[in-house]
């Protein structure tokens, strides 16, 4: 069993609660480092740790493990907090990625965050950040950062207590597809779904909602440097829970809504290459994978060595050509048209990367980003 | 004297940590590992009214050691988790 064989089986005894053989001569360095590169250095830990597996790093693996136990502690009483704020001041608050995520783990110890992401709306942003920042008086903020899809509040750097706010869970330059999406976030993000964290009902979004936003959310980390298998276990699990959750009439509507939503963003083939990587390297039922086809296997074997190359922003500006690469250069701090050639080169070099795995969507995506910023 | 609320303490591989998760705790900043007795003890008293004296028995009952020691060990314990905050 090689490195990235043993990695999957672990992630997907993480995941899954399957059972996975450790050989006794594994070379836990390489393991450990593939496992930081995906994000999944902390599930690693816990899942070695509860199995009474030693490797020659428990040393620095252990402490670490234990306060990253302690801030996930801290943060989850800032998200409850924060939302008991909100909603006195009748702003209705969820909580998005973090633990709600965390908690559809069989051990939610497993998957650590480091912040807290809650979704206001459109309507209540200004205002929420106006409660949050008086609330916080000594906090750091950043606000519009992202493109203006949220507003980031730093409470505390060496406790790790941030939180943001957004605006939107995510935002399109095509008109139409926003249009679907923001729809489709309103339907599904109503406050119905709570989680209990230390005996307080925190609304999260639904495992609908979750099947969808995660794999976008993956998706963005994906096109700019880079996204680890800990979002896609995320997104492999969402799935599963909304398969398990909605009855076969619910998750026909579901699956009509992702097809109709990713056919506008002309991400199907995309959703469709991850979705062969997370059933057969993650072992998601096909069931549990709205759309499945075995078309791309080709395209998610090349994503793959993408991913386990990149890990979790870590692309490289250099490489095998056959790969994508990160934009190298800097952004120049003055000089408007220097930004502006700056901006133009950036766009075209991201689109030719995206253009060799999905070049109807670099298209598209070339073509919106252009026609929004001309309008603009 | 009793153990604060809102703790929750996790084993992991024959180690113990002690996660402060209640909102009351939210100024709580100590990474707080148990030993085997340590947890012993703290699993069985949590949540209720104790002494040295409740101590002490716990510890004979689980342990072979003379009741000298297991009273060093219990004001021992009670000393630590003073200190630390975690009871009161």
């Amino acid at each position: 069993m090689n490195q990235e064989q043993l990695f999957f089986s672990i992630l997907r005894s993480v995941l899954w609660g399957t059972e996975a053989k450790v050989p006794t001569d594994t070379d836990w360095q390489g393991v450990l480092n593939l496992a930081a590169r995906q994000k999944c250095l902390h599930a690693l830990s816990v899942w070695l740790k509860a199995h009474r597996i030693s490797t020659p790093f428990d040393k620095q693996l252990t402490p670490t493990m234990f306060m990253v136990l302690q801030r996930q502690a801290r943060l989850n009483q800032l998200a409850i907090s924060m939302i008991d704020l909100l909603m006195q001041h009748y702003i209705p608050a969820t909580l998005i990625k973090g633990y709600s995520l965390s908690a559809l783990y069989p051990d939610p110890d497993t998957r650590d965050f480091g912040d807290v992401d809650i979704y206001v709306g459109e309507e209540h942003y200004e205002r929420a950040a106006e409660i949050a920042k008086a609330a916080y008086p000594n906090a750091h903020w950043y606000s519009e950062t992202h493109g203006g899809i949220h507003f980031i509040l730093v409470i505390d750097e060496n406790l790790d207590r941030v939180v943001e706010l957004h605006r939107v869970t995510m935002e399109f330059h095509d008109k139409r597809a926003d249009a679907l999406y923001q729809a489709f976030t309103h339907k599904h993000l109503d406050g119905s779904t709570t989680l209990d964290i230390y005996g307080h009902a925190v609304p999260v979004p639904c495992a609908a909602y979750n099947a969808l936003y995660v794999f976008m959310h993956a998706w963005h980390h994906f096109e700019s440097t880079g996204v680890g298998f800990r979002q896609l276990g995320d997104w492999a699990l969402c799935l599963q829970l909304a398969h398990e959750q909605l009855t076969p009439a619910e998750w026909q509507t579901l699956t009509q809504e992702i097809d109709e939503m990713l056919t506008a963003m002309h991400m199907k083939t995309a959703w469709q290459t991850f979705g062969h990587i997370l059933v057969n390297a993650l072992h998601l039922p096909i069931e549990a994978f709205p759309l499945y086809t075995t078309d791309y296997q080709e395209r998610a074997n090349r994503l793959l060595r993408q991913l386990l190359r990149d890990g979790h922003g870590g692309r490289p500006a250099k490489g095998d050509c056959c790969l994508m690469k990160r934009f190298a250069w800097e952004r120049p701090k003055k000089d408007r048209l220097l930004q502006k050639s700056y901006t133009a080169c950036r766009l075209l070099f991201e689109a030719w990367q995206m253009a060799k795995f999905f070049p109807d969507l670099a298209w598209h995506e070339l073509r919106a980003t252009l026609l929004a910023s001309f309008i603009h | 004297m009793k153990t604060k609320k809102g703790f929750r303490l996790r084993e992991l591989g024959g180690d113990y940590i002690l996660i402060g998760e209640s909102v009351e705790l939210v100024n709580f900043n100590n990474l707080i590992t148990f030993n085997e007795a340590a947890a012993y003890l703290w699993q069985k008293v949590e949540g209720k009214e104790f002494d040295v004296d409740t101590l002490t028995q716990l510890l004979l009952d689980e342990y072979d050691v003379t009741e000298d020691i297991a009273r060093q060990d219990a004001q021992a314990t009670i000393d630590d988790w003073k200190e630390i905050g975690i009871i009161h």
